[in-house]
């Protein structure tokens, strides 16, 4: 009994450390400590022996028992270590190969300024309004407080379609149509596409412009440089000096043109604003004497050129994938 | 209006440097900057629509004195000597067009007297060219005071000179060498025989100035700018005379100007001077009105106390006279020069005061309002989503002009209605509103094309324009445009190209997105630049907003392109959908899942057969999906093999094999007595 039983214990030492694959070694298992293998056997066997014997006969099982179950598992970690490291190896890739992906595409920097100008005046109160492109005479001169024939009207080479359509030659038209539905107190901005008759490097058919309008009781100059140099601020992120000139628009009065110092100290044009004129309100059937308000507009490729440091304002409208790519 | 600073500083007996000057002009509303020629510096002025009066030198010195930069300027007059009585009879027909006429005869002028190098050299620095002697001082005369004068050689007029409207189709060779037809609108001066010259605007051929010229009549007027104003651009002829008179000279100096004229012509060139004729009717001379200045309206409007006595140095400066109402408690009646056609009103005064009194000098401050909270608008969410959307999937925004040629136009025959023509294009190509965005998306791709670009998706957001001249109307839609590989090249794809159903799919993506998705449905379209088989109409809730389909073979061929490109247009407005998402409680049942394989004709609509299986109104049926489509060699020709996925799922419990079987018996047996078609099984 003993003999065999330190045979079973060296054959079983013996086949474990040999055994060279997680299979063989489940195999291994079954043969000694499965419910029909070796070491089980001698267990069973055990009700045979004579009281007196058998204490001792089985603490000797068990510890075989205890040893191969131990050397099983310690056997087992060693092929399972060997064979993840041979999946690892088998199964590497070139990291560095590019991922797979498609192209994304890209907003038009104009309409990215457009929506980040109307957010920022959206989000302090005024309201978004649009109005149409082909435009009449009234809303686009007339009532704006530009006569007939006057030469104001020359800075606009406008587009027509007959005396009294036209294509609108700036969104000022919007102020006028945005009263006409609302009222007074009025604080609204209107961004939208304009057109003047004109092409060259600085200037092109079409283009878009940004206006804006508040009028109610109290409303004075020191409030439209306070609104702007808040608004500049918060599009440039930082702090801006600026400097409001004297400047003539019929529509209002005093006119203004603000310029913004640029980090080579030289001043930029950025936009033209004023005291809305008496008669623009009069032509609405508003009081002046009660109501006064500041008007406000800026071209919207001038501020994207300024930006993107983009010379030739045509580059907006050639919508080249080489340009329009470059504005993720 | 280009200046020299050295004519300036001698005109006002200063020493400003051009930058000095700039700077101070600029930040008072005259808009100017250096430019450096050679050794002299110019200052070249953008002079705006209302201030007629600053086209001079002495015009720019009354802005210096308006600063209180300078005391005084150099504005003595004299009057020439008178050396014989001749003079040109004059008729004025229409005084209100021409309220001051004034001529003088000068005789035995010495045509060989050279224009002297300092007024050449001023003339020169601001753009003149030396024509002769009499034309140099006249134009030395308008730069100096700001009339504009022009000389007539007398041996070629036959008077008496009359200041009329041209008769209609009445024609003048003008001094540039251009032919003008003129009608009713124009003033012109003529003399019995023929138009000398368009009032205003410019002299005629036949009597100008010539190196012979010996004897002339000069002429200094006042015409109404109403008068002159829009004719130099209907006649596309501007001069520097009309850009004057456009916008108002000064009507209290012709007489001045003569005599400035005549004793400057005499010193050079000697002549002998008649006197000096002039009609002037008082009636039609503009004269500025009194203004009542309120001191409140003035804080009004700019938020500020300004101290009376700053006011009134400011109004004394611009040479405004000044009467106090109740001391200056109210405020002052004002009036202003006769150079000063722009102040009118009260608030043409208070700009006044402002921008000498300096923009940058007002204070800056924020309305006191309540706090108002403003919540994104649906639109702009929406316009967010979608732009996301769209870009994530691969297309570029564009944007093109609104006006487009007749032929691209033309593409798009489904919109009623004529076009939108452009009186004055700049071009034939811009010469019509477009009726569609998809001609210059088509453009665009053609433009990358060629600059080797390869997978090209574009977007557009913009209005289109339809209608007739009494109804317009402009409607905002979105287009988009796909063509090459579904995937950029790279190792891992292989490369196929996009197809109808790759626009469906961003198409689908972008209604669920904003929440439409179960109100949209597609129907075939016959649009005329579309792939007749391979285009549909979108309908939201049963109604047409927009198409998508593969470009016509027809339009592909014109481009020279094999491949398809796929294109969609749809109404903007569908934005506008506010969506709010309400939860839905959903406990898990597992689904059980059954394929089928259907033969079926390759005219037969998949959709309408999925239509007739929800028409049985199993609502165990979750969901069903296509999962493979054959119509390749081993199937019968003109048959197409689809495999449809059936899933079937509960919110309270888990359906039985037995159930799943009977709802299969159902569905099969209604498709195939309801088409054509053979259950593979």
């Amino acid at each position: 009994m003993s003999d065999s039983l330190s045979d079973l214990s060296s054959k079983s030492i013996q086949e474990i450390s040999e055994c060279s694959n997680l299979k063989e070694l489940e195999l291994l298992r079954v043969k000694y400590l499965g419910k029909k293998g070796a070491i089980t056997k001698q267990l069973k066997a055990l009700g045979k022996l004579t009281s007196s014997e058998r204490p001792k006969a089985g603490q000797k099982i068990n510890i075989l028992k205890e040893k191969v179950q131990s050397l099983i598992d310690a056997r087992k970690r060693v092929l399972a270590d060997a064979s993840i490291q041979e999946k690892i190896e088998s199964t590497s890739i070139d990291v560095t190969l590019s991922g797979r992906k498609n192209n994304r595409g890209n907003i038009h920097p104009i309409s990215s300024i457009l929506y980040e100008i109307e957010s920022i005046f959206h989000n302090s109160g005024f309201r978004v309004e649009d109005g149409p492109e082909i435009e009449d005479e009234y809303h686009n001169f007339t009532a704006l407080n530009i006569p007939e024939n006057h030469p104001a009207r020359a800075m606009h080479d406008t587009f027509y379609f007959n005396t009294n359509y036209l294509l609108r030659t700036h969104t000022s038209p919007i102020q006028i149509r945005s009263m006409e539905t609302h009222g007074v107190p009025i604080k609204v901005i209107a961004p939208g596409k304009v057109y003047r008759r004109d092409s060259d490097i600085t200037h092109t058919p079409m283009f878009h412009q940004i206006e804006g309008l508040v009028i109610d009781k109290d409303i004075n100059f020191t409030h439209l440089k306070g609104m702007l140099h808040q608004f500049i601020n918060t599009f440039y992120k930082r702090d801006m000096e600026l400097r409001f000139r004297p400047s003539y628009f019929p529509f209002t009065e005093p006119s203004a043109e603000v310029d913004i110092l640029s980090k080579d100290g030289s001043w930029l044009e950025i936009l033209g604003c004023g005291m809305v004129h008496p008669k623009v309100l009069e032509n609405l059937k508003i009081d002046p004497e009660v109501y006064t308000g500041y008007a406000f507009g800026m071209g919207v490729e001038r501020l994207a050129m300024l930006r993107h440091d983009i010379k030739d304002i045509r580059l907006f409208y050639e919508n080249d994938l080489h340009f329009l790519n470059q504005f993720k | 209006m280009k200046l020299s600073i050295n004519w300036i500083n001698e005109h006002c007996k200063s020493k400003f440097t051009s930058s000095e000057l700039v700077e101070q002009l600029t930040m008072t509303g005259v808009e100017c900057e250096t430019i450096n020629q050679k050794n002299d510096e110019i200052i070249k002025f953008d002079i705006t629509p209302n201030r007629a009066d600053c086209f001079s030198v002495r015009g720019i010195t009354n802005e210096l004195l308006a600063m209180g930069l300078i005391k005084q300027s150099k504005n003595e007059s004299q009057s020439a000597e008178v050396h014989h009585d001749h003079s040109v009879k004059i008729n004025i027909s229409s005084p209100k067009d021409c309220p001051v006429f004034a001529t003088r005869i000068i005789n035995n002028i010495n045509s060989n007297a050279k224009t002297p190098q300092a007024i050449k050299q001023k003339l020169k620095e601001s753009g003149y060219k030396s024509i002769n002697i009499i034309v140099d001082i006249t134009n030395y005369v308008m730069i100096t005071i700001g009339q504009p004068l022009h000389a007539y050689d007398l041996d070629y007029i036959n008077a008496p000179i009359v200041v009329r409207k041209a008769k209609n189709k009445e024609s003048i060779e003008l001094l540039d060498g251009s032919s003008k037809t003129l009608n009713e609108n124009y003033l012109i001066i003529a003399d019995q025989n023929k138009p000398l010259g368009i009032a205003g605007i410019m002299g005629g051929i036949d009597s100008s100035i010539t190196d012979q010229t010996k004897c002339i009549v000069i002429e200094s007027a006042y015409f109404n700018p109403k008068t002159i104003m829009g004719c130099p651009r209907m006649l596309n002829l501007h001069s520097e005379a009309s850009l004057r008179f456009e916008r108002g000279v000064d009507p209290t100096i012709q007489i001045e100007a003569i005599d400035m004229f005549t004793i400057l012509l005499n010193k050079i060139a000697g002549g002998e001077n008649g006197p000096i004729t002039s009609k002037i009717s008082e009636k039609h001379t503009p004269k500025n009105k009194t203004i009542n200045l309120r001191k409140n309206k003035i804080k009004k409007i700019l938020g500020i106390t300004i101290p009376n006595i700053e006011i009134l140095a400011i109004l004394k400066n611009l040479k405004m006279d000044i009467e106090e109402n109740e001391f200056g408690y109210q405020g002052w009646n004002v009036k202003a020069p006769p150079y000063r056609f722009d102040i009118n009103d009260e608030c043409d005064l208070i700009e006044e005061i402002a921008r000498i009194y300096g923009y940058n000098n007002i204070k800056e401050s924020i309305e006191d309002e309540p706090i108002e909270f403003k919540n994104e608008s649906s639109r702009l969410i929406n316009k967010n989503k979608l732009y996301n959307i769209l870009t994530e999937i691969g297309y570029s925004e564009v944007i093109n002009y609104s006006f487009v040629s007749p032929i691209m136009n033309d593409l798009n025959q489904n919109k009623v209605g004529q076009s939108m023509d452009l009186q004055n294009p700049l071009s034939i190509e811009m010469s019509v509103m477009r009726n569609s965005l998809l001609p210059g998306l088509i453009n665009n791709l053609m433009h990358n094309l060629k600059r080797q670009h390869k997978d090209i998706r574009l977007f557009e957001v913009g209005k289109i324009f339809t209608g007739t001249k009494n109804k317009i109307n402009e409607d905002e839609k979105i287009s988009g445009l796909i063509y090459g590989s579904r995937h950029k090249e790279q190792w891992g794809y292989s490369s196929e190209l996009v197809d109808y159903y790759d626009m469906k799919g961003h198409l689908e993506i972008l209604f669920e997105s904003l929440g439409i998705s179960e109100d949209i449905s597609y129907k075939k379209s016959n649009h005329r630049m579309l792939h007749p088989g391979k285009s549909g109409q979108i309908l939201y809730k049963n109604k047409i907003i927009g198409y998508i389909g593969c470009l016509s073979p027809e339009i592909l061929f014109d481009l020279n392109l094999n491949n398809d490109i796929i294109v969609f247009e749809i109404d903007y407005s569908i934005l506008s959908n506010r969506i709010t998402y309400k939860y839905k409680e959903q406990k898990y049942f597992p689904s059980s899942r059954r394929d089928i394989s259907i033969l079926m004709p390759v005219d037969i609509e998949i959709n309408t057969v999925i239509r007739a299986i929800n028409t049985l109104n199993i609502k165990e049926l979750s969901d069903v999906v296509i999962f493979d489509i054959y119509d390749g060699k081993t199937i019968k020709p003109k048959k197409k093999s689809t495999s449809l996925g059936l899933i079937f799922q509960t919110k309270s419990r888990t359906l039985t094999d037995e159930e799943i079987d009977e709802f299969m018996i159902n569905i099969n047996r209604h498709i195939e007595s309801s088409f054509e078609i053979i259950i593979r099984k």
